[in-house]
C-alpha cells in the first residue's frame, strides 16, 4: 500500500462532496407517481411540452455543467465505473452510460434533488409525458435564488422549515477537509501522522459534574401503569418533564 | 489503526453484491431436495461384483425411485451418467422402466388416454458424467421445459472395465495432442506429478488423509444419512447365490498411514516419477448415485426439505496430458463467473483421480485442506467413473449439514482427456 | 419479498456537521428532543472524533455542544440514570464520559480495550451498567461507579462490533460480530469465573453467513433478536429456537451497519448501511419492506428510532449530515 494512487481494492466511499456512491448501483430514486403522495409542494409551473420549469432548468444545467473540472467528481468516477462494471466486460456504449448515470447522479445531488436518470432521458427522447413531472425534492415555489442551496421538502412538517443552512450547501467543507481518496492515499503512504489533529488531553474536567433530577422515563414498551407513577411525580418535581437544560419545550412536538 | 479500517471498509464492501445475488432465495432457484447413493464396492473384489450392470443399474434406479420422496409420475426426466456402460442408452431407459418409472396408472394404460411415462437419456463425459447429469437436468428445469427432474451418476467397472481409448484417425494421431489421448490416466497422472514436482511424500500424506477421514466417517456413522441399501446377488463359498443386502462402503482401509502408502510400489515403471501407487489413486469401483432436483416454488408446494440450491456448473478444456489439473481450471473459471473468490467458498468436494492433482490443485488454488473432502475422497470411496459426479454431491451436502456455517459449496473434478468440470451449491440445510 | 410499498421518504429535517461523518446516533431516555451523534473527523479513518449533541425542534436540527475526542467516536449510550451523561467509545480505545451541562473534558473516563471500540449500550434494566464492543475481540460490561470493567468477555468473534443487554432479562447480554456467530451471556455466571474455567457463553448460534455488524433485541418480544452485517440481509431470530431466523429481509444492496427495533411497534424494525439508504421494515405476518429513505450521499452508518414519537427516525452518514424522517 505504498503506491501514490490509491489502493484500488479500498472503497471509495468517495469524497465528500455528493460524488456517485463508490459500490452502488445508480439508486433507482423515485418513481413519477412518487411525489404526490408526500408533499404538499405548490402548483409547479411548467412548460409548453408540459416539463415543469425547475425540471428543464435541472437538465439544462447538467448539461452545461463541467465535469471535467470538478475534482471531486473526477477522482470519483473511476471508483464509479469499477463498482458499476462489477468485474463484467463492458462496450464502450456500456461506459458511456455509466459514466452519463455517475455524472446524473453527481449534478443532482449537488442540487438537492433526487430526480432519476430515466427522467432525464425521458426528456431527452422528447417523450411526452400524461402529467408533469413531480420531485418531492425541487418545487419551483420553494427554489430559492442561491441555486446551490439544497432544497427541502415541504408539507411533511406543519410548521415551516428553517432557512437551509448555509449558501454553500453540500460543497461546505471545513477549510483542511481531505476526500476520501486523500485520507486513503495519506494512510497507505504512511503519513497518517501528517493530519491534522488537535491534541485532547487525558484528563478529567474540572468542573462540578451535574447532579441528576430527573427519574427514568419509562420506554414506551415498559408496562403503562409504571408510565402514570412515573409521570405524577416528575410534575412535581423542579424540572419540568423532558425539558433540555436550554428550556426548549420537548412536550410533543407540532410534528 | 487507520489502516485496518480501510481494511475494514473494503471487507465490508468486498464481493458483496456477487454474494448477496447467489444467496438469495427466488422461486425459480433450482433446488436439490435428494442426494443419495448405492454404498461404493471394489471392481471385482467387493459386494457387487456378482451383480450384473444391468442388475446394479436396475438397483440403483430402484433405489432412486423409493427415495424421492415424490411421485415418479411428476419427473419430467432422467438424465443417467455413465461411461463405460455398454448400451447405455438401451440399459438406462430398461433400467428405469424395470424399477417402476414411470409409474403411470395401470387404469390409465388400459384406457384410450397416452400414458405420459418418464423419458431417460444418458451423458457421456468421461468422469463427470454424474455432474452432466445434474447440470443437464437443472438447465432443463431453468429454461422451464420440466419442473422436476432426476440425475443419476452409475458406474460398474466390475462387468465393464476401462480398457482405454479406442483407435484414432490417422489425422489425429499424426497430433501429438491426438496421440496425449491414447494415453492411460496413469501417465497424466505421473506427468504432473512430474512437471510440478509433486512429491511421493505429499502424495502419499494425501492420500493417508483422505482414508483417515472416511474411516473415521464410516465408524461415526456419518455415511449411513446418504447411502441407500441396495440388494444384489453374491456367490456363495459353495456355487449358490444368495440377494444380499449391502449397506456399506468396502474400499476404506483403516489404519492407513502415509508410512505406509510409502511402501508401495509405483504401479508405473514406464513413466517416470513413477510417483502413482494403488495406494495413492482412486480405486477402481462399482457403484450408484442419484439427485433430485426442482424449483424452489416446487419445492415449497410438495413441501420437501430444501438440501441446497444448485447455481451453476461450467466445464473448462485443458491439455490431455495433464488432464488432472482440471480443477485448478474448472473452479475458477467458476467463482470468476460468479464474482466469488476461493475465500468465499466454504466446503469443497474434489474428485481425488490421484493425489498427484489433488496436491497440485490445493496447492495451485490456496485452499484450505481443511476444507477439502472433509470425509474423504475417491482415494479412499472409489471411484465409479459416472457415478462420481452425483456422488460427490450426496457426500458433501450430508457433510455440510453437521456444518452450518458452510453455505457455498464447490464440487469439481478432472476429466480424461483434457477437461475439468466445478459446480457451485448454495447450502441451506443449516437454516 | 414484497416489492418496496413507496418511493424514498424524503427527509422532514436535515443539518450537516462540515468536516465530521457520522458512526451512530442515540436518542436521549429522557429528552425528547435530544440526540447524541457519534463523530469523527477524516471519516473516523483517522483524526479527532467529536460527540455532538443535537437539539431537534420544528425549526429544524442545531447543534447544541460537542465534545472533541482523541481519536474518532463509533457510538455512543446516554446514562439511563443520569440526564446529562453521556457516553461515548473511541477507535483508540478510550471511554469518555460527558455531562452535557459542561464543556470540554470528560467527567469520567476508562480505557481498556486494545482495539477501536465500536459498539456500546447501557442497560435499561440495571442503570448503573453499560456494556461495549471492540475489535479487539472482547465485549465489556462496566458500571459508572467503578474504574475498571468488571466483566471481559472474550467472545471469539474475531472484531467484535455489537454488545447489548437484553431489554427484558437482566443479566442477559447479546455479542455478535466478525465471526457471523451471536453469543448469549448469562452475566451472574461470567461475574465471578471459577479459577482455570474460560468464560463460556450460554448459547451460540450462527446467525447468517457473513460478518454480523449490527444487532438489537426487540423491545416486545422477548427473546427475540435483529442481526445484520456483510450480507445485507435483516434476520430475526427467536433465541429460543434459533435454527433458523423466523424472517429475513432483503433489500439493501449493500452490507448493513445499524439495525433497531421500533420502541413503538413490536414487529417494525430500521436499518442502514453502506448502501446509504435506510428502510424500514415490518416482520409479521410476513417481512416486507415499508419505507426506503435514499437521500443520504455517502455511506448511512448511524441509525435511531426517537424513544417519545412514534414513527420518528433519524439517520447519519459519512456525508455528515442527520436526517430526520417522520411517520415512517
Amino acid at each position: 500500500m505504498a503506491t501514490e494512487q490509491p489502493p484500488t481494492d479500498t472503497p471509495t466511499a468517495s469524497s465528500t462532496a455528493p460524488v456517485a456512491p463508490a459500490a452502488v448501483p445508480v439508486p433507482t430514486a423515485p418513481t413519477d407517481a412518487a411525489p404526490g403522495t408526500t408533499s404538499g409542494a405548490a402548483p409547479e409551473t411548467v412548460d409548453s411540452d408540459g416539463t415543469p420549469v425547475a425540471l428543464k432548468e435541472l437538465v439544462l444545467g447538467f448539461e452545461s455543467y463541467n465535469f471535467s473540472g470538478d475534482d471531486a467528481f473526477r477522482t470519483g468516477l473511476p471508483a464509479v465505473i469499477k463498482a458499476l462494471k462489477g468485474g463484467r466486460k463492458s462496450t464502450a456504449a456500456d461506459i458511456d452510460d455509466i459514466i452519463a448515470r455517475a455524472q446524473w447522479f453527481y449534478y443532482t445531488r449537488l442540487k438537492g434533488s433526487a430526480v432519476p436518470f430515466e427522467t432525464y432521458l425521458k426528456i431527452r427522447t422528447h417523450e411526452t409525458e400524461s402529467r408533469p413531472m413531480k420531485s418531492p425534492m425541487v418545487s419551483t415555489s420553494a427554489l430559492p435564488t442561491e441555486p446551490e442551496a439544497p432544497a427541502y421538502s415541504e408539507g411533511s412538517i406543519s410548521v415551516t422549515a428553517a432557512p437551509p443552512t448555509p449558501p454553500t450547501g453540500h460543497l461546505a467543507r471545513a477549510p483542511d477537509e481531505m476526500t476520501f481518496n486523500d485520507v486513503v492515499r495519506l494512510i497507505a503512504a504512511g503519513r497518517a501522522g501528517e493530519v491534522p489533529t488537535q491534541d485532547i488531553p487525558d484528563g478529567i474536567n474540572e468542573a462540578a459534574p451535574s447532579v441528576s433530577t430527573m427519574s427514568a422515563r419509562p420506554k414506551p414498551w415498559e408496562s403503562s401503569g409504571e408510565a402514570t407513577a412515573v409521570d405524577s411525580a416528575v410534575e412535581s418535581a423542579t424540572h419540568d418533564h423532558g425539558t433540555a437544560p436550554d428550556g426548549s419545550s420537548a412536550a410533543p412536538p407540532a410534528y | 489503526m487507520a489502516v485496518a479500517r480501510i481494511q475494514s471498509i473494503a471487507n465490508h464492501l468486498s464481493g458483496k453484491d456477487n454474494k448477496s445475488k447467489l444467496l438469495a432465495k427466488n422461486p425459480d432457484d433450482i433446488v436439490v431436495t435428494v442426494a443419495k447413493r448405492t454404498p461404493l464396492c471394489k471392481a471385482r473384489r467387493g459386494a457387487f461384483k456378482d451383480a450384473s450392470s444391468d442388475e446394479l443399474l436396475i438397483e440403483t434406479m430402484k433405489a432412486a425411485r423409493e427415495n424421492i420422496g415424490i411421485d415418479p409420475a411428476l419427473i419430467g426426466d432422467i438424465v443417467v451418467g455413465t461411461v463405460l456402460t455398454p448400451g447405455a442408452p438401451y440399459a438406462a431407459r430398461a433400467a428405469a422402466l424395470t424399477a417402476g418409472f414411470p409409474c403411470a396408472p395401470f387404469e390409465l394404460l388400459l384406457t384410450l388416454a397416452p400414458a405420459d411415462t418418464v423419458p431417460v437419456q444418458i451423458v457421456n463425459r468421461f468422469c463427470s458424467s454424474g455432474l452432466m447429469a445434474i447440470q443437464s437436468i437443472s438447465n432443463a428445469i431453468r429454461n422451464g421445459e420440466i419442473e422436476i427432474g432426476l440425475a443419476v451418476g452409475f458406474e460398474d467397472m466390475s462387468n465393464n472395465p476401462d480398457d482405454g481409448a479406442p483407435k484414432y484417425a490417422a489425422e489425429t494421431m499424426a497430433l501429438p495432442v491426438g496421440r496425449d489421448c491414447t494415453m492411460p490416466m496413469g501417465w497424466t497422472s505421473e506427468n504432473v506429478a512430474g512437471e510440478f514436482n509433486i512429491s511421493r511424500e505429499a502424495m502419499d500424506a494425501w492420500a493417508a488423509q483422505s482414508m483417515q477421514r472416511a474411516e473415521a466417517a464410516q465408524k461415526a456413522g456419518i455415511f449411513e444419512a446418504e447411502i441407500v441399501p441396495v440388494t444384489v446377488p453374491q456367490k456363495q463359498a459353495d456355487g449358490s447365490v444368495k440377494h444380499v443386502k449391502v449397506t456399506r462402503d468396502d474400499g476404506i482401509r483403516a489404519g492407513t498411514t502415509a508410512e505406509g502408502l510409502a511402501k508401495i510400489k509405483g504401479a508405473f515403471k514406464q513413466w517416470p516419477p513413477t510417483q502413482t501407487t494403488g495406494g495413492n489413486a482412486s480405486q477402481i469401483t462399482d457403484g450408484g448415485a442419484f439427485v433430485l432436483l426442482m424449483t424452489r416454488r416446487k419445492a415449497q408446494e410438495l413441501h420437501l426439505p430444501i438440501l441446497a440450491k444448485h447455481i451453476a456448473t461450467v466445464t473448462s478444456g485443458l491439455a490431455p496430458r495433464i488432464m488432472g489439473i482440471g480443477p485448478s481450471v474448472a473452479i475458477p473459471k467458476l467463482l470468476n463467473q460468479l464474482g466469488l473468490t476461493t475465500n468465499d467458498i466454504d466446503l469443497y468436494e474434489i474428485n481425488e483421480a490421484f493425489a498427484s492433482m489433488m496436491v497440485y490443485c490445493v496447492d495451485k488454488l490456496g485452499l484450505d485442506p481443511s476444507k477439502v473432502n472433509v470425509n474423504g475422497g475417491a482415494i479412499a470411496l472409489g471411484h465409479p467413473l459416472g457415478c462420481t459426479g452425483a456422488r460427490q454431491v450426496a457426500t458433501v451436502l450430508n457433510a455440510a449439514k453437521s456444518r452450518p456455517e458452510a453455505k457455498l459449496i464447490v464440487t469439481s473434478m478432472c476429466i480424461g482427456l483434457g477437461m475439468g468440470a466445478s459446480s457451485l451449491f448454495y447450502n441451506e440445510q443449516a437454516l | 419479498m414484497l416489492p418496496p410499498a413507496a418511493p424514498p421518504v424524503p427527509p422532514a429535517l436535515r443539518m450537516r456537521t462540515p468536516g465530521y461523518a457520522h458512526h451512530s446516533l442515540k436518542f436521549s431516555p429522557f429528552f425528547d428532543n435530544r440526540i447524541a451523534l457519534a463523530s469523527g473527523a477524516n471519516f473516523g479513518l483517522v483524526g479527532n472524533g467529536r460527540v455532538h449533541i443535537v437539539n431537534m425542534s420544528p425549526g429544524g436540527l442545531v447543534v447544541e455542544k460537542y465534545f472533541d475526542t482523541q481519536d474518532c467516536v463509533y457510538d455512543i449510550a446516554w446514562n439511563e440514570a443520569h440526564e446529562n451523561q453521556v457516553l461515548a467509545v473511541c477507535g483508540n480505545g478510550a471511554l469518555r464520559m460527558f455531562d452535557i451541562t459542561l464543556t470540554g473534558l470528560p467527567v469520567a473516563a476508562w480505557h481498556e480495550h486494545t482495539a477501536e471500540v465500536v459498539g456500546a449500550d447501557w442497560s435499561n434494566i440495571e442503570k448503573g451498567l453499560f456494556a461495549t464492543a471492540s475489535w479487539d475481540g472482547s465485549a465489556k460490561v462496566w458500571s459508572v461507579d467503578r474504574a475498571t470493567s468488571i466483566t471481559t468477555l472474550p467472545t471469539g468473534a474475531g472484531q467484535c462490533y455489537s454488545a447489548l443487554f437484553s431489554p427484558h432479562t437482566p443479566s442477559l447480554l447479546s455479542t455478535a460480530g466478525q465471526d457471523g456467530t451471536v453469543r448469549l451471556w448469562d452475566l451472574r455466571t461470567t461475574a465471578n469465573p471459577r479459577p482455570g474455567v474460560a468464560f463460556q457463553p450460554q448459547m451460540s448460534f450462527r446467525a447468517g453467513p457473513a460478518e454480523i455488524l449490527a444487532a438489537d433485541w426487540n423491545k416486545y418480544h422477548p427473546g427475540v433478536l435483529a442481526t445484520a452485517g456483510k450480507d445485507g440481509v435483516v434476520r430475526v431470530w427467536d433465541t429460543r429456537n434459533p435454527s433458523r431466523p423466523t424472517a429475513e429481509m432483503q433489500g439493501h444492496s449493500l452490507a448493513i451497519r445499524k439495525v433497531q427495533w421500533s420502541p413503538h411497534h413490536a414487529d417494525i424494525l430500521a436499518s442502514s448501511g453502506y448502501d446509504m439508504t435506510a428502510r424500514v421494515w415490518v416482520t409479521r405476518p410476513s417481512p416486507a419492506q415499508i419505507h426506503v429513505t435514499a437521500a443520504h450521499t455517502e455511506f448511512t452508518m448511524a441509525l435511531g428510532w426517537a424513544l417519545f414519537q412514534e414513527g420518528l427516525l433519524a439517520t447519519a452518514s459519512w456525508d455528515q449530515e442527520l436526517h430526520v424522517y417522520q411517520n415512517v
